[in-house]
């Protein structure tokens, strides 16, 4: 039997499936993960651990195992991509006007400021220090962090690891916004997933279906989580590190597949950043994919299935 | 989406549906070659065709005649006790279908996706 459930956590939508399982107790596995992880490292927080990391830049810190990973994962991240998803993007993600939860955004429009906005490049991940044997990190003082990208991937890995404790015979899949990821047996037919631009469309909407075992997938795109500066400009939260600013590329978005969220939103988010060269990069990286220009021409990479099957409503 | 970005997606297009043909292409003419080589390797040790011309008296030199020799027995014993139907087997047991492999003929479900006819559990999109 397949259960599942829905909520609000870290800034986004959290779904829970549990096959042949105990969905109590799979969810509060999964809540008790994301408040640790929220108190970790999100930047929206000012008693989170990433929070006073950062108010220590410049010294050498020792964090928890559970920062560390995320801090680690995002390094990783950054080096598998050619550094086109950066950790680094903390301040250009601030200036941009992206400072605190989206929710609240909207909350302070008002007239346009008269002013302009300086974007530049972000600084790189090579600029952060890490010692392992202790669990130590330097942030430099003109450097602040952004593990959103990241770190709600590694979050929906951690979380599907924690309940698949609450179903030993039978399957979980977890999703916060659109990045999910599944465990152990999936239902018959696998897990069907509709690949779309907006992960609040309801799955039963006609579109495209495609099913995975097991594994991850992910999403990037640049259609939602828009929002207008202070200086009047409508802006998107993908920056491309060597400018600073919002992309402006030939993808709207990209959905990827991948063993886990993590390396499955690095690559849908890479290839927003790589624009003209996202399909090359992706057949390097043997990632399916499903990419979907800004003029809607939809392109398949990696093995990604032909759309053949369309679910009408 | 820029012209040349377009032009780009139709040439990958164009060269995997090509590559895609290739490939089957590859896999017949494999079979073709591997049932071909078979058939050759049973008549030739197996002595048939029975129409076959094959002379069975070859006249030598000084113009006496020898019987030619007739395969007796379709198998034979190496020296390391393995057995063979007479194609070489370099010491290893082969049943005259060498040509045959069992590596990278499956291709099915590389890339982990497939498409479904079901509609979704879930949806993956922005947020």
């Amino acid at each position: 039997m397949l259960d599942q459930v829905h909520w609000r956590a870290l800034g986004t939508n959290a779904h829970l499936l549990v096959l042949d399982g105990d969905l109590p107790a799979a969810r509060a596995w999964v809540d008790e993960l994301l408040d640790e992880i929220d108190r970790t490292y999100s930047r929206f927080r000012d008693d989170s651990e990433l929070s006073r990391l950062q108010a220590q830049a410049g010294a050498w810190t020792t964090v928890t195992p559970l920062l560390w990973q995320a801090i680690t994962t995002a390094i990783a991240v950054a080096r598998d991509t050619d550094g086109a998803v950066d950790p680094t993007v903390g301040q250009a993600m601030r200036v941009i006007g992206y400072d605190r939860d989206f929710a609240l955004l909207g909350s302070r429009h008002g007239e346009p400021a008269d002013f302009e906005i300086r974007l530049a490049p972000v600084p790189g991940w090579r600029a952060i220090g890490l010692h392992a044997p202790e669990r130590r990190v330097r942030i430099p003082r003109d450097v602040e962090l952004d593990l959103g990208s990241s770190g709600k991937a590694l979050a929906v890995d951690l979380a599907v690891r924690a309940a698949a404790a609450a179903a030993p015979r039978g399957g979980v899949l977890v999703s916060l916004g659109g990045d999910l990821a599944t465990a152990g047996r999936a239902p018959d037919g696998g897990w069907r997933i509709l690949a779309d631009e907006d992960s609040e469309t309801p799955p039963d909407t006609a579109g495209e279906v495609v099913a995975i075992q097991a594994g991850a997938m992910a999403t990037s795109g640049v259609t939602v989580r828009r929002w207008r500066g202070a200086d009047g400009i409508e802006r998107h939260h993908l920056l491309d590190p060597t400018t600073g600013s919002p992309v402006e590329g030939p993808w709207r978005t990209v959905t990827a597949v991948a063993d886990t969220c993590v390396a499955a939103n690095a690559a849908s988010t890479a290839a927003i950043v790589k624009g003209d060269d996202a399909l090359d990069w992706l057949d390097r990286q043997g990632r399916p994919a499903r990419l979907v220009a800004t003029d809607g021409f939809v392109v398949r990479a990696g093995g990604w299935p032909a759309p053949l099957d369309v679910v009408v409503a | 989406m820029t012209p040349e970005l377009r032009s780009r997606i139709a040439h990958r297009t164009r060269a995997s549906r090509l590559r895609s043909d290739l490939t089957g292409l590859t896999v017949l003419t494999g079979l073709v070659a591997t049932a071909g080589f078979g058939w050759l390797a049973a008549e030739t040790y197996a002595g048939t065709p029975q129409s076959s011309k094959a002379p069975t008296t070859t006249t030598t030199t000084d113009g006496s005649t020898v019987a030619a020799p007739t395969p007796t027995n379709h198998s034979s014993t190496t020296t390391n006790g393995s057995t063979s139907n007479g194609s070489t087997s370099n010491g290893s047991t082969s049943n005259g279908s060498s040509g045959s492999s069992s590596s990278g003929g499956s291709v099915s479900g590389s890339s982990g996706v497939s498409r479904s006819s079901g509609r979704g559990h879930i949806t993956s999109g922005s947020s």
